[in-house]
């Protein structure tokens, strides 16, 4: 008994000196940063850095991505055109999924570890960006962005401004957003044309009108089998209201003037968050309504946007929000099995007070982080290969990444670009995945610009098909009609921007959020979804408004609007 | 016997030429050190507030907070007790079954049809909660599922199984039991062939019938087999199932249906906090380090079994 227990003390013992270990190994190791030097200058002749600079950088594998000609992310056509073309070698050190969040774990293990940065990577998780940003390991680039990046690329993040701030700390900017069209990712109403053909109505103006179209769509068996089984409306609200793409639930609670889970501002300028305001009250009041009557799903509490997909698909929804790429997924889906079954876009209907509100995407899609160990020269040759990427908009050559595309994304014939899957040799694989930033360099109001031409059927000149150059789609591709129905949900989308409801919060989760923000998540959807269900009164919504505020919103509030106050000029 | 083999052992353990033995053993020690014990040291990551950057050596520590913060919450005791009340009915109706199974089938004599039952039985052991939520949703969908259109055709009015809070934990306990009793009768069945025939033998020549015979042979001969299978799922306490819950609970069973695990999926969602899901997996292992020594202490005195 006594030696059972001096072999269990040993090996304790053991294994806490080892993984002490391991630990001081965690180390930093100090008088190790080097100071960029500040004097250097590139030597640039005819576009290209001579002798060609290394980036070092690290990246997430992209489950999208293609790859052809044995071909990967350390050696590809675009990066070999970089190198011979911009005199910009890119060396990619490791690369990890990213779809399953070892990408993430691989860059948080690199900070804990303390081993060497990259010269620069590219990150999603505002998790991760945070901890990168609070390491004190990231290059402020106010300065570096201020100086190198190119007019056209400046004006492009002057889009939209907002796009800087989630990377924000004391006014100083810690990463460079990759920016990425907004337009097309508000709600539009989906309507399913076949059912409204079939029972001879229209798409809805007013809010009774949709109300009449849902009744249609429930109670007049529009798909034929004689059965009650479809819906007349789908929304995704399991676990949360906001955030499903397709079965978006803000425009609904927009109709009636707020949108829950959003943080926007009040007419006195400050912030105010959507899920307390009175607009949500009565939308769940008429949710509970069309509950009763059917109008949605009897589930409906279990519909995510899995599930929204699975419906549609199985030809049960009739209308729901979505997304402009509602027809490529998962609309081509039930194409398959119900050839007649399209879905159009239609402007929202009109709210009660004639007014709407529907959210709209970030500004951003990732950021690029760079190292504050980055060299000079390696600084000034990123800029130097994203001010390139960008020189697409002040050009009129369609043509202008020809170097890396061809053949990849397009064959050129007779001078035009050929889209089709099936005539490029090895099939179609988008180049722009195989850039630094992972995606095409957007210039939004430009990208915009050419998009609606495409969609309204207009002439697309030289320079319009430059700015869609980065995309590898030169101009309508006919191989793919689904896409024409993207592009036209998208000029659907413009005509109501006045609508669009961005995020205004993009700072870290405060301190009270950290505690509290999953107990108020939580009361919340408890109160919508009973009230939904009728298994409370709507008056409830008031007992909540009073708790949320009481149980940390209050405090919550004050810091986000303390944040505000930092970003806001 | 038994005394024989003891002396025997200790006889080996002291021989001086043994030594290459030992040395053989140096790989899988060395192993369980490495992949076993050193990562317990990350359990220091629970009484810090951890940060990547900042390493296990040089992050704050902060005592006892995360234990507090999970004990402060308004919700946890509801959801440790959810926890708890789902773990230990799954626990008690997949004992009954499993081994109520395991009788039933052992006295199957026709070998084909016992496969085949067996086979069909452990078929849904394999499959992932993620695709037998999608299933079990549709299939209990209030209007258009399977089970309550089957409900109405009998007069009886549909109920939403995943939306009233006691239904859930109907559900809940009756699919865990229904896909895992299959796979876990094996062991009982293992137990059951291990039965020397010629107790049923002498049994059946004094005259036992069927149930005399599973009721002071079978039975008995499995105790020890029982408590193991017992203590053992005793560690699972407060280990409600987090891939099937989470694919079926929704906002209108939170009361009755939300459980620890959950409950740390939906905080950890906010922010990337290591340090209290570390604290919660501390605190779950010590609980259920308790049970199983007090379990055990119980078998060896009731069943005077040991286990280890």
């Amino acid at each position: 008994m006594r030696n059972k227990k001096k072999i269990i003390f040993t090996s304790l013992v053991l294994a806490l000196s080892f993984s002490s270990v391991i630990a001081c190994s965690n180390g930093n190791e100090p008088g190790n940063t080097k100071q960029p030097e500040k004097s250097a200058e590139l030597k640039i002749v005819d576009g290209k850095i001579e002798p060609a600079v290394t980036i070092t950088m690290v990246r997430g594998e992209d489950p999208t991505v293609k790859f052809k000609n044995g071909e990967n992310y350390m050696d590809n056509v675009h990066t070999r055109w970089a190198k011979e073309t911009l005199g910009v070698e890119l060396k990619t050190l490791w690369t990890s999924a990213s779809g399953d969040g070892s990408y993430d774990t691989k860059l948080k293990l690199m900070l804990s570890s303390g081993d060497k940065m990259p010269d620069l990577f590219v990150a999603n998780q505002a998790n991760t960006i945070n901890t990168f940003i609070d390491s004190g390991k990231l290059l402020d680039v106010t300065e570096a962005f201020d100086k190198y990046a190119s007019d056209t690329w400046k004006a492009a993040v002057n889009d939209d401004p907002t796009a800087w701030y989630p990377f924000m700390k004391d006014g100083k900017k810690f990463a460079i957003p990759v920016l990425r069209p907004t337009m097309g990712t508000q709600s539009t109403l989906w309507i399913r044309q076949d059912w409204l053909d079939k029972l001879n109505m229209k798409a809805p103006n007013t809010l009774e009108e949709m109300e009449a179209l849902m009744d249609a769509f429930v109670n007049q068996d529009p798909d034929g089998n004689g059965k009650k089984d479809t819906v007349g409306l789908e929304i995704a609200m399991k676990d949360q209201m906001l955030g499903a793409p397709m079965g978006d639930s803000s425009w609904i609670f927009g109709l009636f003037g707020a949108i829950p889970e959003r943080w926007y501002p009040s007419a006195d300028g400050n912030l105010q968050y959507g899920s307390i305001q009175p607009g949500v009250k009565t939308a769940l009041g008429k949710l509970n309504e069309w509950k009763n009557k059917g109008f949605i799903a009897s589930d409906i509490a279990l519909h995510d946007f899995n599930k929204v997909a699975e419906n549609v698909t199985a030809g049960k929804v009739g209308m729901l929000g979505g997304e402009s790429w509602m027809m490529v997924y998962p609309g081509s889906m039930l194409l398959a099995s119900n050839p007649t079954a399209i879905y159009n876009s239609y402007p929202l209907p009109k709210g009660v007070n004639s007014e709407n509100m529907r959210t709209v995407g970030n500004p951003y899609s990732s950021a690029i982080l760079i190292s504050k160990d980055i060299s000079e020269e390696a600084l000034q040759a990123f800029f130097h290969y994203q001010n390139a990427l960008y020189d697409s908009y002040i050009s009129d050559d369609p043509f202008i990444f020809k170097g890396f595309q061809d053949g990849y994304d397009y064959i050129i014939q007779d001078g035009k670009a050929n889209m089709d899957e099936k005539q490029i040799p090895g099939g179609k694989t988008p180049t722009m995945k195989y850039t630094i930033a992972g995606a095409d360099a957007v210039y939004p109001s430009k990208r915009l610009e050419a998009n609606l031409k495409m969609a309204k059927g207009e002439a697309l000149t030289n320079a319009d098909l430059a700015a869609l150059a980065p995309t590898g789609i030169l101009g309508i591709d006919d191989t793919n009609p689904l896409e024409h129905f993207t592009t036209k949900a998208i000029l659907v989308g413009t005509e109501q921007t006045d609508t669009d409801v961005p995020e205004y919060f993009q700072g870290p989760s405060t301190k009270t959020m950290l505690s509290r923000k999953e107990l108020l998540t939580k009361m919340q959807m408890d109160t919508y979804i009973e009230i939904i269900y009728g298994k409370k009164p709507v008056e409830e919504f008031d007992t909540f408004v009073q708790k949320w505020k009481s149980s940390g919103g209050d405090d919550i509030t004050k810091e986000v609007n303390e944040w505000y106050a930092t970003v806001k000029k | 016997m038994e005394m024989a083999a003891k002396k025997h052992r200790g006889k080996i353990v002291r021989r001086k030429d043994s030594w290459q033995l030992y040395l053989m053993l140096i790989p899988a020690v060395l192993l369980v050190l490495i992949f076993v014990y050193m990562p317990m040291g990350g359990l220091v990551m629970a009484f810090q507030d951890y940060k990547p950057y900042h390493g296990i050596l040089n992050s704050d520590w902060v005592g006892l907070d995360q234990f507090k913060f999970l004990f402060e919450y308004p919700d946890s005791v509801q959801v440790i007790w959810n926890t708890l009340r789902i773990a230990v009915l799954k626990m008690f109706f997949g004992f009954v079954s499993t081994l109520g199974f395991a009788l039933l089938i052992n006295e199957v004599r026709r070998k084909a049809l016992r496969s085949t039952v067996q086979t069909f039985v452990f078929l849904p052991h394999f499959l992932s909660w993620v695709v037998l939520g999608g299933i079990f949703v549709e299939l209990l969908n209030p209007d258009t599922g399977l089970v309550n259109q089957v409900l109405q055709g009998m007069g009886i009015k549909p109920i939403f199984f995943l939306g009233d809070n006691n239904w859930f934990l109907f559900t809940v306990v009756s699919s865990e039991v229904w896909k895992e009793f299959g796979y876990g009768s094996i062991i009982f069945l293992a137990a059951m062939a291990g039965i020397n025939p010629a107790l049923y033998e002498a049994a059946q020549l004094d005259g036992a019938g069927k149930w005399k015979q599973v009721l002071h042979i079978t039975l008995p001969s499995m105790i020890p087999t029982m408590a193991v299978v017992l203590t053992l799922s005793l560690s699972q306490v407060l280990n409600a199932g987090f891939d099937q819950i989470f694919n079926l609970y929704n906002p209108l069973v939170y009361e009755k249906g939300d459980i620890i695990d959950t409950f740390v999926y939906r905080v950890g969602l906010i922010d990337g906090n290591y340090s209290f899901s570390t604290a919660v997996g501390l605190f779950k292992s010590i609980v259920s380090l308790i049970l199983i020594m007090g379990a055990y202490r119980v078998a060896y005195k009731v069943a005077d079994y040991k286990i280890f």
